[in-house]
């Protein structure tokens, strides 16, 4: 599935540009004053295109939060602050696995004077802005009085004129004859040929008959844009900057342009740009000192020795001795010229949480508290630096300052419950975004709680306070019942009280559940110790019960020792692995098969599909056609049940390689007519419809 | 007790008999007699002359200051000779004014506002001591726009008509035919004032469209029992745009 939403955004991306091109113009013609419009870089433009496509389907179908009469109070974001939020968005879709750019961030573009609160926002001229305006990016409009984000849908350099696309279009303030300020935009019908399949791709297949396709865009003149715009969001990659001098060559040489840029890359949440932000300041810097630009200079110097420090952490993390020396020196060099207490005074908590995190990292565990503790000093409820001091303090082997900075992060944990709890009772119904806000918190409660519990959970036990260590685990238990560390820590704190019966039973979940070879091998030193049968026995116990036809009996078995079983059931996947490696098919296939059910009794469903995957490449070599497209076609099912693109990938690939050993369809058609008898014969009745269908198709054809 | 009575008695007649006596009481009388007199009069007089109901403006100064843009700050520069005939600093780019209105109570007539109409006395060109920036992080881009408020422009020595949103929701607006006229609407806008009414607002939002500066105020044109009048708002505001 998330294979076909790929394409399909590719698909899209691509016939957009078509489709937006008229309205676009000749760029190259008429735009004199402007060079051709930088190209969104893939991984961009289809974020771009499904916006717009977004924005489109929801014209007219967005109630105007005003009209209500119970209207929630407008959020009071700035467009930074709304680029921020874009920013998270990005973020979060970036972790779900969705194809963006990685490089992709937000730049943000005022009009008027550099404000002192978002120093990440770049001023610049009404003439950049009508160079940097394109399809896709946010506009913040302003005639002084009326104030009105939007996007743009496409800038005709040639007419120049501006499309705009807007959720209430009727209702744009610059509308001819509707306003007092002598603006003329007009209403544009127009049908985007993509909207329809676009909708129709959203609602998985479903055809959308009543639907009216057409929208209306607002076309803007020139003059009168740039008479209202105020400011501009972009997504870009940091070689967009590169573009931007390119517009204004001047700027590169203007000291709070380059800070800006510097501070854009360095923001928070992009770790991934230091080095590049770097550059940026230290330009910022060198301009400032040259002008006599005391403001920039200051916040400059700030900002590069917190970049330095970040660098010098990375490079750490890295090995790379030489270039973490070096970021040392440029730091030394920074310190001798401005003075230790200059280059941290304005230093915010969040700034002091980075540098810990670094340092953490990097394995400098005694600096990673002091700045953690700094953090502290600066925001006393700080709750994720009192956690990621506790996890620091862990790494020290101070049971004692876990168990503290643990317990203060979890008492956090509840008073910011209890403020969340109050902050939802008071959100407007209609408050979408400040709900998807409060969840996102919640969503890092909860990840920050069970952390805390583990940390804590864990020192306890160090410190033989078993019952106390136990009380967290069942609560990490109940918090995260996939969490194998929480049946651990019950497990071991029971194993520590000498309840060994339940202790067993707490450790075998925990071996169930552990991924990370390491903490599974010591679990399961443990449930042996504990008299659970070794992998040995187990798996001859198992195989004896299968052998028998005896399933309720295997089963039994899976559900009694269940750590015990994921492991044997790893174990024999990698001697299969093994043994197709070595082309020893029928050693891989006689592995396999054991796995097969002992996995399936399991409930691992996906790593069935991953065992059927090989057994068919194993059938596959052996010549047995049937057996190899029965045991795919079954993996590829649970695959694309699981959303599991690279599954999807491999099945997909060993299916083509299935059937590339067929010349002509008519060989297709007589292997297709035998592969019906094999199913019917080995009672797969799945099987035997999907090559029916398949058959009739291929005929049909 | 029975012996104080009837000296006090005794006292008073003594007192009334006395010629003092009498010149202080006939005084008293003749007193008496003149007020009644003369608020007869005042009654009759105002039945004949009824006392002026007017138009009471509060000056647009002070708590009642016009408010700057949400973009801009206003320059508080030294304005020189005219400074006391105007009010203090400089309103970039445009401001939001309210003009508040109400009845003087004097009367019981009915205040019947006819007419608004923007003055604006226009000096083209830049003037760096104003110089100004707009601080768009203040800028909130959402909401509809404020219903039942005068958005007018200025263009140079031109004032544009006003407009005026009655109801956002059902895109209902009206535009004034007459820039000598806020109120000269298709739609006839009705504003009336009793002694009984609280004070009434007149928000306008004013805006400048053309480079320079401008001086202005509004004058206010009403009519008590048929008779029209006109008051203008104090002191004169100053607006400064420095264009794109």
């Amino acid at each position: 599935m998330r294979a076909i939403k790929s394409s399909i955004h590719c698909l899209f991306t691509a016939l957009g540009l078509l489709v937006v091109a008229p309205l676009v113009g000749q760029e190259a013609n008429g735009a004199e004053e402007c060079p051709p419009s930088r190209q969104y870089p893939e991984g961009i433009a289809w974020i771009e295109q499904n916006s717009t496509l977004i924005g489109l389907m929801r014209q007219g179908f967005v109630g105007y939060e005003g009209d209500m009469p119970d209207a929630r109070p407008l959020p009071q974001r700035s467009l930074r602050q709304h680029a921020e939020d874009l920013e998270a968005s990005l973020r979060g879709s970036q972790l779900s696995g969705k194809p963006i750019h990685p490089d992709a961030l937000y730049f943000t573009f005022y009009a008027g004077t550099a404000p002192e609160n978002e120093p990440e926002a770049i001023v610049i001229s009404k003439r950049d802005f009508w160079c940097l305006s394109r399809h896709g990016a946010t506009v913040l409009l302003s005639d002084g009085v009326n104030h009105h984000t939007t996007g743009v849908f496409s800038v005709n350099r040639k007419d120049q004129a501006i499309y705009i696309l807007d959720l209430w279009p009727e209702r744009f303030f610059m509308l001819e004859g509707r306003n007092a300020r002598g603006y003329t935009a007009q209403l544009f019908d127009f049908e985007h040929p993509l909207l329809r399949p676009f909708v129709q791709a959203l609602l998985q297949g479903e055809e959308v008959l009543k639907e009216d396709f057409t929208r209306k865009l607002v076309k803007v003149d020139k003059k009168q844009y740039l008479k209202v715009i105020a400011g501009l969001v972009t997504l870009d990659t940091p070689e967009f900057i590169d573009y931007f001098f390119s517009i204004n060559s001047t700027a590169a040489e203007d000291a709070r342009t380059q800070l800006a840029f510097g501070l854009t890359l360095l923001h928070w949440g992009n770790n991934r740009f230091v080095d590049e932000a770097v550059e940026h300041v230290e330009k910022a810097l060198e301009l400032a000192q040259q002008t006599g630009n005391e403001k920039v200079e200051r916040t400059a110097v700030n900002r590069l020795n917190l970049a330095l420090l970040l660098e010098y952490y990375f490079a750490r993390e890295r090995g790379d001795v030489a270039a973490a020396e070096a970021k040392q020196n440029r730091r030394k060099r920074l310190s001798q010229r401005y003075g230790e207490e200059r280059l941290v005074a304005d230093n915010a908590a969040i700034d002091y949480y980075r540098l810990g995190s670094a340092a953490g990292h990097a394995g400098d565990f005694d600096n990673a508290i002091v700045f953690f503790t700094h953090a502290i000093e600066k925001k006393p409820d700080y709750q994720v630096a009192y956690l990621d001091r506790a996890v620091a303090k862990a790494r020290k082997l101070d049971a004692n300052g876990v168990v503290e900075d643990a317990s203060k992060a979890l008492e956090l944990n509840v008073l910011e419950r209890k403020a969340l709890a109050a902050q939802r009772a008071e959100r407007h119904p209609r408050d979408k975004m400040g709900r998807l806000r409060d969840s996102g918190r919640e969503h890092y409660l909860n990840e920050w709680e069970a952390l805390a519990l583990r940390v804590r959970g864990t020192s306890l036990q160090s410190l033989r306070q078993y019952d106390r260590a136990l009380r967290d685990g069942q609560r990490l238990v109940e918090l995260e019942p996939d969490n194998p560390k929480g049946y651990a820590l019950v497990g071991f704190s029971l194993l520590g009280k000498g309840e060994t019966s339940k202790a067993r039973a707490s450790l075998e979940q925990a071996a169930a559940r552990e991924t990370e070879p390491q903490s599974l091998s010591m679990i399961m030193a443990a449930v042996n110790e504990l008299g659970a049968p070794s992998e040995e026995d187990f798996f001859h116990q198992y195989r004896q019960a299968m052998l028998a036809n005896d399933r309720e009996a295997a089963q039994s078995l899976v559900d009694t020792y269940p750590g015990t079983a994921r492991v044997v059931a790893s174990n024999l996947v990698a001697q299969g692995q093994g043994a197709l490696k070595a082309l020893d098919l029928d050693g891989a296939l006689g592995a396999y098969s054991v796995c097969l059910n002992l996995l399936e009794q399991i409930g691992d469903e996906l790593n069935v599909g991953l065992v059927l995957n090989d057994m068919a490449v194993a059938h596959l070599l052996k010549g047995e056609l049937h057996a190899a497209l029965a045991a795919v076609r079954r993996a590829n099912y649970i695959f694309r049940r699981h959303h599991n693109v690279d599954g999807e990938r491999a099945s997909a690939d060993t299916l083509n390689r299935l059937f590339n050993r067929f010349g002509t369809e008519a060989e297709v058609e007589a292997f297709l007519e035998e592969h019906l008898v094999y199913a019917r014969e080995h009672g797969l009745e799945e099987e035997f419809d999907l090559t029916s269908t398949q058959l009739e198709r291929l005929r049909s054809d | 007790m029975t012996s104080e009575s009837s000296r006090w008695d005794r006292l008073q007649t003594r007192f009334k008999n006395s010629i003092i006596g009498v010149v202080v009481l006939s005084l008293l009388a003749g007193a008496v007699f003149l007020t009644n007199a003369l608020d007869i009069g005042q009654r009759l007089n105002d039945w004949i002359n009824p006392p002026a109901t007017d138009l009471l403006i509060t000056p647009l100064a002070g708590a009642n200051r016009p408010q700057p843009l949400d973009a801009y700050d206003v320059i508080e520069a030294s304005t020189g000779a005219a400074a006391s005939t105007v009010a203090p600093g400089i309103y970039p780019r445009g401001a939001k004014i309210s003009v508040d209105l109400a009845h003087n109570r004097a009367g019981d007539a009915t205040i019947v506002l006819r007419g608004i109409k923007l003055n604006s006395h226009f000096t083209p060109g830049l003037n760096p001591l104003y110089a100004y920036e707009a601080h768009t992080e203040r800028v909130i881009g959402a909401g509809p726009i404020k219903p039942l408020v005068f958005h007018v422009a200025l263009f140079g020595e031109k004032v544009g008509p006003a407009m005026r949103v009655i109801d956002a929701k059902k895109n209902l607006f009206v535009m004034s035919r007459s820039n000598e006229n806020f109120l000269a609407t298709e739609e006839p806008v009705l504003f009336e004032l009793s002694p009984a009414d609280d004070s009434e607002s007149i928000d306008i939002e004013v805006t400048a469209e053309e480079p320079g500066l401008y001086e202005i105020s509004f004058t206010l044109t009403y009519s008590v029992l048929g008779e029209v009048k006109t008051k203008e708002t104090e002191p004169p505001i100053r607006i400064y745009y420095e264009g794109n």
